[in-house]
């Protein structure tokens, strides 16, 4: 099953994208903040990480810039959860290693649409 | 002792004026500098202030939308038809905050000049399909049609793709919520005088003269039911116009309420492209609905006075000094109401009454005389003027007079038909026959006008925006007042005979018309039936 990484500080957002993402068939682990989510992708090698910008710790540029060090997590595509409107958030986000966006907010269909074509792009859809 | 150097940052602006002698000579020059730090800072924390409220009103937004959805999903099992409605109703809530966040966001930015565009050329043919085919799918329940005028050979514009699409958007979006079910947007690009045109066009409620202006401003929304019953803050036109004046360009409003609004805005060519004119713009609004009424003053500022009453009565107004110009003015344009003042150069008003009335395609057209010689009352009346009104006049009593002289008129012909050729063609030819006639593209304002003119005869096509023809017969047929209006039927070619004459049993429709049909019959046709109604 293809397993996704979930990072979002907010409760409620972070237990609005698992439940959608399991209700879609995905697999889903989840972390607080950016640190966490460091730890969290050694231990659970996902296909995918979703990743708030703004987080407590670490925020989700320094978290994505460590993992991208990490050889055995360099492949895994970064996708970030950007508000609208915030280019510079979205280009920055790109600058250390994101692969694609989500622009938030967003709807659960949309959501789940967008992981899939991430993942197809990928070949990682299982 | 080494006192110690407080440095601090200053912005500071500075005002240079050369002085200049009485001969010419330069002097030196006045400096002015003034500390504007805390201006600044003031500014920049306001508009942080804003952008970090926008950001945490998001987070919230999110969660509600997306627990929602998942509910209409049906993620969480099956729900009540009731339970549908209320979420839906917390959606469209849900939604109408989240865009009054991304507004604040935009007119915060653009404030304080932290919207930077990136320019670059453009080709706008695949944005406008871009625009026209996301509002396709929402236009269709509503049963608008949306079409797009591009021609061949558009130059590329300069401009920035994302804030260029939300401009068309919000002009779209304008669009549709305004116009009424059955209504058409169509959005038509051109170039003139080496700038790139777009206009988007609807056949909407429209705005009135006095809104016009204001519908630019911020928070303005028209206060009218149909507009307060959608959701919308005020705040899109303002943030429209001002990213068009980032670009360089211009926006120009052209409405008629009842009819629609037509919004253009400009926008600069890309260096290198031609300058070359491409494409027609988009037809204007003929007012066809408004009263047309022929001041004859030779009196320049009598005349604008009138002009200035009857326009803001929503009245069209020509105008002529001369008796033989008001003759000329009235065979060629037939006006629905003739202003007539006595004395004027060459023939005075009497005689130019009377040559009216002797002329049959002139004879009808009532006449309201407005003098300053009182004793000619007799003789005008007798001539056949309306009314009569002794200057000076009282705007009140003189509106009161031409309204009732135009509601009254007899033998009016009322055209309703949604292509505006044809209510062009139907106008002249009816005109050119010495018949009074009323037209308009809108359903709601043909019976409107069927209520209150009671035409001699109605010539209704069946496809109309607002109401449709099936509906206006169906109304025509329930008021006492509107059921013996004699109705022609015009259609293209969906709807069989049988169909029409079910829903217009009661009615009196008396002819049925299939598209095309001969105009120079038709208008025969009427005129005898008009004759024979009025004899």
């Amino acid at each position: 099953m293809t397993k996704i990484l979930v990072a979002e500080d907010e409760r409620d957002i972070r237990d609005l994208i698992a439940f959608t993402l399991r209700f879609a068939g995905f697999e889903v682990e989840l972390a607080m903040n950016g640190q966490e989510a460091v730890e969290k992708a050694m231990q659970v090698k996902p296909d995918l990480i979703l990743m708030d910008v703004r987080m407590p710790k670490q925020t989700g540029y320094e978290a994505c810039r460590v993992l991208k060090t990490r050889e055995a997590l360099v492949a895994v595509p970064v996708v970030f959860l950007s508000a609208k409107g915030q280019e510079s958030e979205i280009s920055k986000g790109m600058s250390v290693g994101g692969t694609d966006y989500i622009l938030k907010p967003f709807a659960p269909d949309d959501l789940i649409k967008q992981v899939r074509r991430i993942l197809a792009e990928h070949g990682n859809l299982a | 002792m080494a006192d110690r150097l407080e440095i601090e940052r200053k912005i500071v602006s500075v005002h240079l004026s050369p002085v200049i002698s009485a001969a010419h000579e330069f002097l030196g020059a006045v400096s002015v500098f003034r500390d504007v730090t805390s201006e600044v800072e003031a500014e920049r924390a306001k508009t942080e202030f804003v952008s970090t409220v926008s950001h945490e009103l998001r987070t919230p937004m999110t969660a509600v939308k997306g627990y929602v959805d998942l509910l209409l999903m049906g993620a969480t099992g099956d729900l009540t038809a009731q339970q549908k409605h209320f979420l839906k109703v917390i959606k469209g809530n849900a939604d109408r905050l989240s865009s009054l966040v991304n507004d604040l966001l935009d007119i915060s930015r653009l404030e304080s000049g932290r919207i930077v565009l990136e320019l670059a050329p453009l080709e706008m043919a695949s944005l406008i399909e871009q625009v026209a085919l996301t509002i396709t799918p929402r236009a269709n329940t509503k049963n608008i049609r949306v079409q797009t005028v591009v021609p061949a050979g558009l130059p590329k514009v300069c401009g920035d793709s994302d804030r260029i699409n939300q401009i068309l958007t919000n002009l779209v979006g304008n669009a549709y919520k305004y116009t009424p079910p059955g209504g058409i947007i169509s959005i038509q690009a051109y170039v003139k005088d080496e700038l790139f045109y777009l206009g988007v066009r609807d056949t909407g409620i429209g705005i009135t003269r006095e809104y016009q202006k204001k519908v630019f401003e911020r928070f303005f929304r028209v206060d009218d039911p149909l507009v307060q019953e959608e959701a919308g803050t005020g705040l899109g036109l303002s943030i429209t116009v001002s990213l068009i004046h980032l670009h360089g360009g211009d926006i120009f409003l052209e409405s008629e309420p009842g009819e629609g609004s037509l919004f253009t805005f400009t926008l600069p060519l890309a260096e290198g492209e031609s300058r070359e004119p491409v494409g027609e713009p988009p037809t204007g609004f003929v007012t066809v609905d408004r009263p047309v009424v022929l001041v004859v003053e030779d009196d320049a500022e009598i005349a604008e006075l009138l002009r200035l009453t009857l326009e803001s009565e929503g009245h069209q107004v020509l105008l002529a000094d001369s008796g033989e110009e008001a003759l000329r003015i009235a065979r060629e344009q037939h006006p629905d109401l003739i202003s007539l003042d006595i004395r004027l150069p060459g023939l005075n008003g009497l005689e130019v009454l009377e040559l009216l009335k002797r002329v049959p395609e002139t004879a009808a057209i009532p006449v309201v005389i407005v003098s300053v010689i009182n004793e000619s009352k007799k003789q005008g009346l007798e001539l056949g003027a309306v009314d009569y009104l002794t200057k000076p006049v009282d705007t009140g009593e003189l509106l009161n007079v031409i309204n009732t002289a135009i509601s009254r008129q007899e033998g009016i012909v009322l055209v309703a038909d949604d292509d505006h050729d044809t209510l062009v063609m139907m106008r002249e030819a009816l005109r050119a026959a010495g018949l009074n006639v009323r037209t308009t593209g809108h359903g709601d304002r043909a019976m409107q006008l069927a209520r209150t003119i009671h035409p001699a005869l109605f010539l209704l096509d069946l496809q109309l925006p607002g109401l449709n023809g099936y509906q206006i017969l169906r109304q025509l047929r329930q008021d006492s007042h509107t059921a013996d209006i004699p109705v022609i039927v015009m259609t293209g070619t969906n709807a069989t005979e049988s169909e029409v004459t079910e829903t217009a049993a009661g009615t009196s429709v008396i002819r049925f018309l299939t598209k095309p049909f001969s105009v120079t019959k038709l208008v025969q046709e009427i005129s005898q039936l008009v004759a024979a109604q009025s004899a």
